[in-house]
């Protein structure tokens, strides 16, 4: 075989293996197959990896973090775990506040269900990183809830970096039928130059539901790949926001199978890009059965020379009657040089099905400028109004205020320029 | 002209007409009266030929012939006219040639030559003067962006050009205010004549003082429970349907 | 016409070139099988072709080598064997039918049920001897035809075979050719230049709006221009025309393989309306046999306040394979597509456009209208870009949807690419059927199934329908219920 890109660092990192080597093998060998995917394959035409896979980043090195630096974006009585530079850190994270029904583990003492759950046989070029994210995962959060649980407190997950170097992440959360919790990620970093390869898998059983929030705030030189893969069974139903702002180069890509009758899956996002900032948001909604619902809503708002990505398909198979599919995407280009790529898709083969979707790209309105400053606000305060609001349809979708307030926050954070 | 004999009909295996028998005579017209869910709109239907509303037992003859053996184009084209309770939308059709097309399949049914766009624009011409109706509405895609009222009157339009002999009107009246309610009603009594007949759906009894009918009949849980003349539909105006469905809601 | 004394050299020179020695038989109707230069040459030859034009179809013969298959588009077929195909077939009739007696009563009914006169239904037919009898009982007679072409001389307008442009107006296909479609646009366009044996030129001079929808009256005449069509539309200043191309009726027609190339260019306040009907052979109900459509059409708005209105109703074909696109460089300039895709059985379709925005206050707008029947797969596939000077561009696109039957697929895959802030690009898409309201609505007033759908579905296209010329609606109505037949359950 000849040498792919990261086979050292997989050959250096072997000894840890232990109980996981075959798993790690095997999914090396099918990244392998592939190497990273090249920007002729249509998921990846707008995302240029040869960065990431020049870099040849080793596992980023362990590090200190004082607690003071994550106060801010702590949410309030949640059960947070913080992994620095893609290892859990046991001190600043509150791992064994009791729940009933909620187990939360590391990967390392996960064997036997990562073994279990981590299916690869599907992987094609397309899922390259997400393979070799399964040869390389160093840490990583397994969270299990039982059957009917509710968990009320919010299950936090935040990453930091402040080293350079590569982060493979892992976490596998899945909620037992009937069970309800919340999940949030957020993504932190200094000015290095580093790569979060990040992998969600998400199952959820007959009727639970998951509120999932997702901040993704890298430091300006790193590259977050982010892929979140999710099984919903009958009369599941998810409701997730996300915002992307970090990063020179982002992504992340949604696979969504909705695989029983009554499930709903709700996502939205918004990107905020400046700089050179390329965020890339990928989904793909897979509609395998009768009378199931999505809906997607896109957004993003792009200043100076960054470029917004959205691509997302829905498919509705043929068995897939009476779905019910929207897909929105709206673009606002602050600057001269913003971009911005949509590419709504459909693929249906099933006819009795409800499937929209819009997308539209333009700049702030004139006249809503112009009635706003005749009320006497000046340039900034109506330009930034008028993004608020624009943003506001997404991040409403959040019904945590405390979560909310956090995200809005940082938002705010990012048009002073922070 | 019509002729229900025992008629029973279900949909998806609900059983919701229980044996009705109605004899309907040229030059009349009648009026079937009922609680929601008593079946009204589903004999509406079974009457048109809808699919899926399966009659399991009974007999219709319309003008001596087996009505259930016919397809519900065919019924049609032969004279049975359906006025829609919820008239429906086709975005695109153009009103005009939706009618046209549709009087000259019947047309063509009876042997009759067909009509080019001048004659048939005459001919509309003259049945909306007669309705004291304006034609603006066929020049929009049929139903698209009605109004509840204009969509009524469509429906009163294109019976008059059509000009059948089996008036079957679902619940014409519903959604009405009072001035598009006399206006309809005066299309209806327009094409009254000896040898046609009209039922009338309705829930209510207002229709029926702008249009007067020979006979009233109650439908309850599948069954006609009553038939009398005019006068029982303003005894259903006052009293409700409680003295024949004993657990029916006072209207 | 004769050669130029340049032409009639290089063939001399040619001669002994020619290894299979077909040369010698100058008068053959048709060229061995297979693809290589000396095809090529032969091609040339045979139409007295300039030494520029050879040169031309050489150099994209030898980029076709190396061209790669195109492979995005999501229809299925077998590998096309290129070596299998005659490139050269002299424009003699084959044997036809002797009557309509003899003609595949299938077709005939397609034909009654489109109102096409007898005549005409000869001529199409291919019936033996038709052609002279037909063009008398559908244009009067030939003398009809002549006059037009006399009327379009008078005020400058050419228009011609793509052969005789190359004699008569060498200088204006020089300047031209190629300058929408590159030579290595795609394979197939790469193809149809090295091959194309003839087509249409039209030239419009400044300021004539041409007065009459050309092609209208010749489209029988024209029907034979074979699988490697090459048309040129140059619109000059001020300028106006409308082009009518295809037919309503089914074309049956032996080659499985069609790539044509259309090119338009409108310079500085020129307009060019581009119509077509596409209903070639489908293929039967197992998908077995029909036409392979890969068409490469693009129009240039070069000139300020120009404008390309595509409109097309595609009916035909197995394979359907066709973005007809504007490339929108004059400041002002106009882009339109217009379209009706309907696939029924196992027929395929991936069509959409491309609307490129270069200049200043460039508009454009997309309306396509999909119809699956069947095992159908109908994809539409369109790209709206803005480039950065593109200040204050527009574009609107709708596509909408329409599946018949729970066998078939329709696929939206829209790309929006857009580096002006100023730009306003909205797109929209919908999935429906036909309810069963509505089928029992106008069924209940006395329309049969087959009508109400044909109701329905133009109802569904009226956007797309209403921007056909008159000539061709009618005709294009009737033609999206047939082409609908047996897909209502």
């Amino acid at each position: 075989m000849s040498i792919v890109p990261y086979q050292e660092q997989f050959e250096a990192l072997k000894p840890e293996f232990g109980a996981l080597a075959p798993l790690r093998e095997a999914a090396f060998a099918r990244y392998a197959e592939h190497g990273f995917p090249a920007q002729a394959r249509e998921a990846w035409r707008y995302t240029k990896l040869s960065p990431i896979a020049n870099a040849g980043f080793a596992p980023a090195e362990p590090a200190s973090l004082p607690a003071s630096d994550i106060a801010a974006h702590l949410i309030p009585d949640a059960i947070t775990l913080v992994f620095v530079n893609g290892r859990l850190d046991d001190a600043l994270s509150n791992i064994d506040q009791a729940e009933t029904g909620l187990s939360i583990k590391r990967l390392n003492e996960a064997g036997d269900i990562l073994n279990d759950a981590l299916d690869l046989s599907s992987a094609g070029p397309d899922d390259a990183l997400v393979a070799l994210n399964a040869a390389l995962m160093q840490d990583g959060a397994v969270i299990e809830i039982a059957e009917d649980a509710h968990i009320d407190a919010p299950i936090h997950l935040l990453f930091f970096t402040n080293r350079p170097g590569m982060s493979q992440i892992r976490n596998l959360i899945r909620v037992g039928a009937g069970a309800r919790a919340t999940v949030v990620e957020s993504y932190f970093g200094n000015r290095e130059t580093y790569w979060t390869n990040v992998v969600n898998q998400i199952d959820l059983g007959d009727g639970a539901h998951l509120e999932h929030a997702r901040s993704q705030e890298e430091g300006v030189n790193a590259f977050h790949i982010g892929a979140m893969q999710m099984t919903l069974s009958a009369d599941a139903s998810f409701n997730g926001v996300s915002v992307m702002r970090g990063g020179s180069l982002a992504r992340n890509e949604v696979q969504v199978t909705v695989s029983g009758e009554g499930a709903d899956c709700k996502l939205a996002g918004v990107s905020l890009g400046r700089g050179k900032q390329l965020l890339d948001s990928i989904t793909r909604f897979d509609h395998a059965v009768p009378n199931t619902t999505s809906d997607q809503l896109f957004k993003s708002v792009m200043d100076d020379g960054s470029h917004a990505v959205y691509q997302g398909k829905v498919i509705v198979r043929q068995d897939a009657q009476h779905t019910d599919a929207t897909q929105a995407n709206h673009n606002l280009l602050l600057a001269r040089t913003a971009q911005a790529s949509s590419k709504p898709e459909l693929e249906i083969f099933a006819d009795d099905v409800k499937c929209a979707h819009g997308a539209t790209v333009g700049e702030l309105d004139d006249s809503m400028m112009f009635y706003l400053k005749s009320r006497g606000l000046d340039e900034d305060a109506a330009q930034k109004l008028l993004i608020d609001g624009f943003i506001s349809e997404v991040l409403e979708r959040i019904p945590s205020p405390e979560i909310r307030d956090l995200f809005l926050t940082d938002i705010g954070g990012w048009r002073l320029g922070g | 002209m019509l002729e229900i004999k025992k008629l029973h009909a279900e949909i998806g295996g609900k059983e919701i007409l229980k044996g009705i028998d109605l004899t309907i005579n040229a030059g009349e017209v009648h009026a079937i009266m009922g609680p929601n869910g008593s079946g009204k709109s589903t004999l509406a239907y079974v009457l048109a030929g809808r699919e899926g509303y399966e009659v399991t037992e009974g007999s219709v003859t319309y003008q001596g012939k087996d009505l259930l053996d016919m397809e519900a184009d065919e019924r049609a084209r032969d004279g049975v006219f359906l006025g829609f309770q919820y008239p429906v939308e086709l975005p695109g059709v153009n009103g005009m040639t939706f009618l046209r097309t549709a009087a000259n399949a019947a047309r063509k049914h009876r042997g009759e030559p067909e009509l080019d766009g001048i004659d048939f624009l005459k001919l509309l011409r003259e049945k909306a003067a007669l309705l004291e109706m304006d034609d603006a509405l066929l020049k929009r895609a049929v139903n698209v962006g009605f109004s509840g009222g204009e969509k009524k009157r469509n429906e009163i339009t294109q019976m008059a050009v059509l000009d059948p002999t089996l008036m079957v009107l679902d619940e014409t009246d519903s959604g009405l205010d009072i001035d598009a309610l006399k206006v309809v009603s005066k299309g209806i009594n327009a094409l009254r004549g000896p040898e046609k007949a009209t039922l009338l759906v309705t829930h209510y009894q207002r229709l029926l003082t702008y249009v007067e009918p020979d006979f009233v009949h109650v439908l309850a849980k599948g069954r006609i429970v009553a038939s009398g003349g005019k006068e029982l539909a303003l005894e259903l105006e006052r009293d409700g349907y409680a003295n024949y469905v004993p657990e029916a809601e006072a209207a | 016409m004769p050669a130029t004394l340049e032409t009639e050299d290089a063939i001399k020179d040619l001669s002994g070139d020619y290894k299979y020695g077909f040369v010698t038989d100058i008068e053959t109707d048709l060229a061995p099988k297979g693809l290589n230069e000396d095809i090529i040459r032969l091609i040339s030859t045979k139409k007295e072709e300039p030494e520029w034009l050879l040169e031309w179809r050489l150099e994209a013969y030898r980029k076709w080598l190396k061209a790669d298959d195109p492979d995005w588009a999501k229809v299925h077929h077998p590998e096309i064997d290129f070596q299998d195909i005659h490139y050269y077939a002299a424009p003699k009739k084959k044997e036809g039918p002797k009557s309509l007696d003899e003609v595949d009563p299938e077709l005939l009914e397609t034909y009654e049920k489109l109102g096409i006169p007898i005549k005409e239904q000869e001529v199409l037919a291919g019936v033996q001897g038709a052609p002279n009898i037909a063009v008398d009982a559908v244009f009067d007679s030939v003398s009809v035809a002549t006059t037009y072409k006399e009327k379009l001389e008078e005020i400058g307008v050419i228009f011609c075979s793509f052969s005789e442009a190359v004699q008569d107006h060498p200088e204006l296909v020089k300047k031209y050719l190629g300058s929408v479609v590159p030579v290595s646009d795609n394979a197939y366009a790469t193809l149809n230049s090295a091959v194309f044996t003839d087509g249409t030129f039209v030239y419009i001079p400044k300021g004539v709006q041409c007065p009459m929808e050309l092609s209208t009256y010749f489209r029988i005449n024209t029907k034979d221009t074979g699988q490697f069509e090459r048309t040129l539309i140059v619109a000059d200043e001020g300028s106006k025309v409308s082009y009518l191309e295809g037919c309503t009726a089914p074309m049956r027609d032996e080659n499985q393989l069609h790539a044509a190339v259309v090119e338009l260019v409108a310079l500085d306040d020129a307009e060019i309306k581009y119509s077509t009907v596409q209903n070639w052979y489908p293929g039967d109900k197992d998908g077995v046999g029909g036409i392979y459509n890969f068409v490469t059409k693009r129009g240039a708005c070069r000139g300020k306040n120009s404008k390309i209105s595509w409109t097309q109703v595609e009916t035909g074909s197995a394979i359907t394979w066709k973005y007809p696109s504007c490339i929108l460089q004059g400041d002002n300039s106009v882009g339109e597509f217009y379209s009706v895709a309907v696939t029924n059985n196992m027929q395929q379709a991936d069509t959409g456009t491309k609307m490129i925005h270069i200049g200043k206050n460039t508009s454009s707008r997309i309306i396509s209208k999909g119809i699956s029947a069947g095992k159908a797969q109908n994809t539409y596939r369109g790209l709206v870009r803005v480039q950065p000077g593109a200040e204050g561009a527009r574009n609107y696109t709708q596509c909408d949807s329409l599946l018949m039957g729970d066998k078939c697929g329709a696929h939206t895959l829209p790309y929006i690419e857009v580096k002006n802030p100023s730009a306003q690009v909205e797109h929209e898409a919908t999935t429906s059927k036909i309810s069963e309201d509505q089928m029992f609505y106008c069924v209940q007033r006395g329309l049969d199934p087959e009508e109400a759908v044909s109701m329905i579905v133009n109802g569904f296209c009226k956007e797309v329908m209403q921007e056909l010329p008159m000539e061709f609606a009618v005709e294009a109505q009737k033609l999206l219920g047939i082409s609908l037949e047996g897909s209502v359950g």
